[in-house]
């Protein structure tokens, strides 16, 4: 029996391929992300399910995360939804992912933020929470993928990322399978849903882009061998696979049809099967499978069938 | 348009339907009146037509892409291929709760309109239990998942079906799991029904083995179409990995496998009556749980494709069916005791024991792995997963030993057999299957990689089972030639024709065991190479040769996809074979990209290679397997096909009315025709052959003279009764 890892995300293509499609302007999509968030995301919110309340220090109870390439870098925009449950304020911080600049924070109070060391400073964080908005573009070298690694200093309850559909692919591990679709500023964005990340953990997202069509490359007029999922003899396959699925169903039923009694029970067998099913009962009584009065109950009903049926001279006996 | 509408009234008037009919059945059961009775069937009817006409609706929405509902927008878009589109019908939760109310509600339907020994009885109950179930399902369709929910406008886009279900074998593999899961619902509800009647004779498993065969069948090839989905699609070379899901398909199915071989004991001897009772709520409870796993969320499969939100409903229901099953089996225990008892401990009886103890012992080995992540999360709040090797380290010695057994088995007589007589009986078949065996494990040692000890008993285990079954049919067609003088090929037809249940069962053990072939080959000897290649660059894997020659990029057929992929020349032997193709897909939709196998099988082995990455414009790296024997997985799945297809090929003869006393008559005749087979086919001698003969035929004489007494008994006292009415009659005339 094989055993090993799952499907193989080819998350390392960085193929030269075409330019990043050019998308509208990234103020206005920011600006949009930072102020409107919060109406437009209840649309999208996932499972309740996934917002258990947690007892520790902080936590995030959900992150939803834009990417958003943009010719020579990758913007990203992060709304963090962070409360620290009980009675004290405390302060939180946010480490700032490797490599990333130009680091703005906003949505939050005048002076209830400062960046430093890497990290950015929350002050005093209460139960009621804070929904800071953190954008910064991670710089791209003429490469067509990207990768972005988040750390989560507290345990993080529903994380959603927002991938502009076009010309670019998302490879993260654990994500559901089920996606959404939404409009951002004119943008549609495929929303993918990750569940539950424990405290100190990193979350690593690679993007990619599109590899743009070639000729045909040269096969020496060899001919294609071998078959794959999406060829043609697949897909008969997949149909004669139902049409036999249907045949066996067929066949089946035709099969426990054919057990069954097919005609209506003569008078004599009618009398027969009333006989047989007072000798089941006197056996099943005999073993001590059926009480008295149920018996009694049972075998007095059935010999005054009989009886009827002797009487009105339709039994045969 | 109107289709949305018309699906959306037939669900809410099946609501209406499932209630009005539940109370049709409740009646019949009350009064045991015959237009109850027949009013309780139409009902049957009229809630399959109902979901019947709000499939055709779903269907129609989904082909047409009608972005105005939810259900069509998560899973279609118009560039999906029809056949996809089509197969969006089951993609999702509401879809499949109407694809699974769909062909419970045809099930149910066919059972109502069966006629057979206590139908009059029985069927009430049955349609009752059956309705409830299709009650669970309308409740969740009309409460918290309509696949008929309207958007305020169409959506402008579909999300298209998940691109790891666009896949061919995905098409039919959740199809027959459902019909297998579903199937279930027929045996279970008939074991209820008796237990409920106090009716403890083989009635129900009579009437109900063709069903749990069916979804048996259905199941098992389920679970061969998903594991080849899985090699096909996942590309990671392998096509089982001891998933949560894989699992919860595999469950039901193994004890379902232990449930059919011990109701022919039941069914023959009246034996095994409880036990039998358990396996089959035990299946069906673990189909329900396998329902759970995949449409919950609650654990992490690559197969689980749903959005978690259905969880709840399915553990109450669950949770009901559970507590409602120990309640009616505890309370009628008492009289679920068995007609006989073992009489040696080396029978067939204690075969199909000993089967299934090992069937269970697996169920719960994986049972355990599979809920392991939860009970050691709920213990102690970490979740710890169990991996391929536990799994592995218990059920393929099991495996060995089921196919030994598998391969005995057929040798060993009914009631009372010895160790000599399986000797003597098996010894050929045993030495050929061990030299056999050796030679195959010595052939692959030398092509592909070193064998384990446990690798070498599976295959000398599986030679021994497939050789044993030939045995089986060269000793019957022998046995046969020589009684009627007939030519071989005729007496082969007619031994299958008349016993199609033992010689269907025998091609199943045979499909079984060129599985187990496949599985030991693919999984002990594959050898694998992973490389990073620059173009002009060469891989060697086993006797293959994949030379590297450039890279392309196609675009799918709507453009919503790019395929990236190399181009790979092999040869073997010197000899260029062609190209093979090895891509990438991406999707404009912004989906992960996934990877297209390039598979190029022979029947002794497939070359099977995934690209894994590019690095630059000539530089990509490669995944080489080379799987010997994994074909025979999928042909093995055919042969299965064909097997219990025999045993459920349409029979001349309806089943027979047999009341306790003829049954016992008529266990002593079938001890009889036993006793014969096996003295002809050498597992009796003749001096046994003799004795057993004398005892049985002995013991027929008392059974039909104790069954004349009574119903002379019995006649006498209608007698009586019919003079009594008749006096009654007299008396009121006058």
């Amino acid at each position: 029996m094989n055993h090993c890892n799952r499907k193989v995300h080819p998350n390392v293509f960085s193929r030269v391929g075409t330019a990043l499609r050019r998308r509208r302007t990234l103020a206005r999509m920011l600006t949009a992300f930072a102020l409107g968030f919060a109406g437009w995301s209840a649309g999208v919110a996932g499972s309740p399910a996934f917002a258990a309340s947690r007892a520790a220090a902080g936590e995030v109870v959900s992150d939803d995360v834009i990417l958003l390439p943009s010719g020579s870098s990758l913007q990203v925009a992060e709304r963090l939804n962070i409360r620290v449950p009980g009675r004290q304020a405390e302060d939180v911080s946010i480490p700032i992912p490797s490599g990333a600049e130009q680091v703005t924070v906003t949505n939050v109070p005048p002076g209830a933020s400062s960046i430093e060391n890497g990290r950015i400073r929350l002050h005093r964080v209460d139960a009621a929470g804070v929904s800071p908005v953190v954008t910064f573009s991670i710089p791209v070298h003429g490469q067509t993928s990207i990768q972005l690694t988040l750390h989560f200093d507290m345990a993080v309850d529903l994380m959603h990322i927002y991938v502009p559909i076009g010309n670019m692919a998302l490879s993260a591990p654990g994500l559901m399978t089920q996606t959404e679709t939404t409009q951002i500023a004119g943008t549609d964005f495929r929303v993918f849903t990750h569940g539950q990340l424990p405290a100190g953990s990193d979350y690593t997202l690679g993007l990619s882009v599109l590899p743009s069509v070639t000729q045909d490359a040269s096969t020496d007029g060899l001919p294609v061998i071998g078959t794959d999922s999406q060829s043609t003899a697949s897909g008969v396959q997949a149909v004669g696979n139902l049409v036999l699925a249907g045949a066996i169903l067929v066949i089946a039923l035709l099969g426990i049809r054919s057990t069954m009694a097919r005609r209506r029970r003569t008078p004599e067998g009618a009398t027969d099967a009333l006989y047989q099913a007072w000798e089941d009962i006197e056996v099943r009584f005999a073993r001590g499978q059926l009480d008295e009065v149920e018996r009694d109950r049972r075998a007095a009903a059935i010999r005054r069938r009989l009886a009827e049926i002797r009487l009105s001279g339709r039994g045969g006996r | 348009m109107i289709a949305g509408w018309v699906g959306e009234i037939a669900l809410r008037l099946l609501f209406v339907l499932v209630v009005a009919s539940a109370a049709s059945h409740v009646v019949a059961i009350a009064t045991g009146r015959g237009t109850w009775r027949r009013l309780s069937r139409i009902g049957m009817s009229v809630q399959f037509a109902c979901v019947a006409v709000a499939s055709v609706c779903l269907w129609h929405l989904l082909i047409t892409t009608n972005f105005h509902y939810a259900y069509v927008v998560d899973y279609t878009s118009r560039g999906l291929p029809l056949v996809y589109r089509i197969a969006a019908f089951w993609g999702g939760d509401a879809g499949s709760l109407l694809f699974w109310s769909l062909v419970l509600t045809m099930y149910g339907m066919v059972t109502a309109f069966s006629r057979h020994e206590d139908s009059e009885r029985m069927l009430p109950i049955v349609n009752l239990i059956v309705t409830c179930v299709i009650g669970f399902f309308t409740l969740v369709m009309n409460v918290g998942a309509n696949p008929f929910q309207r958007l305020p406008h169409a959506a402008a886009v579909g999300n298209g079906l998940n691109p790891l279900l666009q896949n061919p074998g995905m098409t039919v593999h959740p199809v027959n799991v459902y019909l297998g899961y579903i199937g279930f619902t027929i045996p279970f509800a008939y074991a209820i029904a008796g237990l409920l009647l106090k009716k403890t004779d083989a009635t129900w498993l009579r009437v109900t083995r063709r069903w749990t065969l069916v979804s048996w069948l259905f199941l098992g090839v389920g679970i061969i179409y998903g594991a080849h989905w899985s090699y096909e699609e996942l590309g990671w070379g392998g096509y089982w990995a001891w998933d949560p899901v894989e699992n919860a398909a595999l469950l039901p199915w193994l004890t379902a496998t232990a449930f059919l071989h011990s109701s022919i004991v039941q069914e023959r001897k009246g034996m095994l009556k409880s036990w039998n009772v358990l396996l089959i709520a035990l299946t069906y409870f673990l189909s329900l749980l396998g329902t759970y796993l995949v449409r919950s969320g609650v654990l992490w499969s690559i197969h689980a494709f749903a959005n978690g939100l259905l969880g709840n409903y399915y553990l109450v229901f669950m949770g009901v069916v559970l507590v409602a099953t120990v309640a009616i089996i505890t309370a009628r225990w008492r009289v679920l005791r068995p007609e006989r008892s073992f009489e040696a401990v080396v029978s067939k009886e204690s075969a199909f024991m000993l089967n299934n103890v090992l069937f269970l012992g697996s169920t719960f080995a994986i049972l355990w792995g599979t809920v392991f992540p939860l009970v050691s999360e709920a213990a102690t709040g970490q979740t710890m997963d169990v991996s391929a090797p536990y799994y592995n380290a218990v059920n393929l010695p099991l495996a060995v030993c089921i196919l030994a057994l598998m391969a005995v088995g057929p040798f060993v007589a009914w009631r009372r057999s010895s160790w000599s007589h399986v000797v003597q009986a098996v010894w050929m078949p045993l030495i050929a299957a061990v030299v056999l065996g050796l030679a195959a494990t010595e052939w692959l040692r030398v092509h592909y990689s070193a064998p384990t000890l446990l690798s070498t008993l599976g295959m000398v285990a599986a030679a021994f089972a497939i050789l044993s079954v030939l045995w089986e049919y060269v000793q019957s067609v022998r046995a046969r030639m020589t009684l009627t003088q007939e030519p071989w090929y005729l007496c082969l037809a007619r031994l299958i024709r008349r016993n199609q249940r033992r010689f269907g069962g025998y091609i199943v053990h045979l499909a079984l065991a060129v599985i187990a072939l496949g599985i030991v080959g693919s999984g002990a000897y594959h050898i694998q190479n992973q490389q990073v290649m620059k173009v002009g660059d060469t891989a060697h894997i086993g006797a293959y040769t994949a030379k590297f020659v450039g890279m392309g990029v196609a675009e799918g057929d709507a453009g919503e996809t790019r395929q990236l992929y190399a181009n790979l020349v092999i040869s073997r032997g010197g000899r260029t074979i062609g190209v093979l193709r090895p891509a990438a897909v991406f999707y404009e939709n912004g989906d992960a990209p996934t990877t297209d196998v390039a598979l190029f099988s022979r029947p002794m082995q497939d070359l099977y290679v995934v690209m894994l990455g590019t690095a630059g414009s000539n530089e990509a790296i490669f995944d080489l397997h080379v799987n010997p024997m994994v074909q025979f997985i999928w042909f093995g799945g055919y042969l299965f096909i064909v097997g219990t297809l025999i045993g459920l090929w349409p029979e001349r003869r309806a089943a027979e009315r047999r009341a306790e006393v003829g049954a016992e008559t008529d266990g002593l005749l079938a001890d009889l025709a036993d006793l014969e087979y096996d003295f002809r086919m050498g597992k009796l001698d003749a001096a046994r052959y003799t004795a057993e003969r004398g005892q049985l035929e002995q013991a027929i004489r008392l059974a039909e003279a104790e069954r004349d007494q009574l119903r002379l008994r019995l006649e006498a006292e209608v007698a009586a009764e019919a003079e009594r009415l008749r006096a009654r009659e007299g008396g009121t005339a006058s």
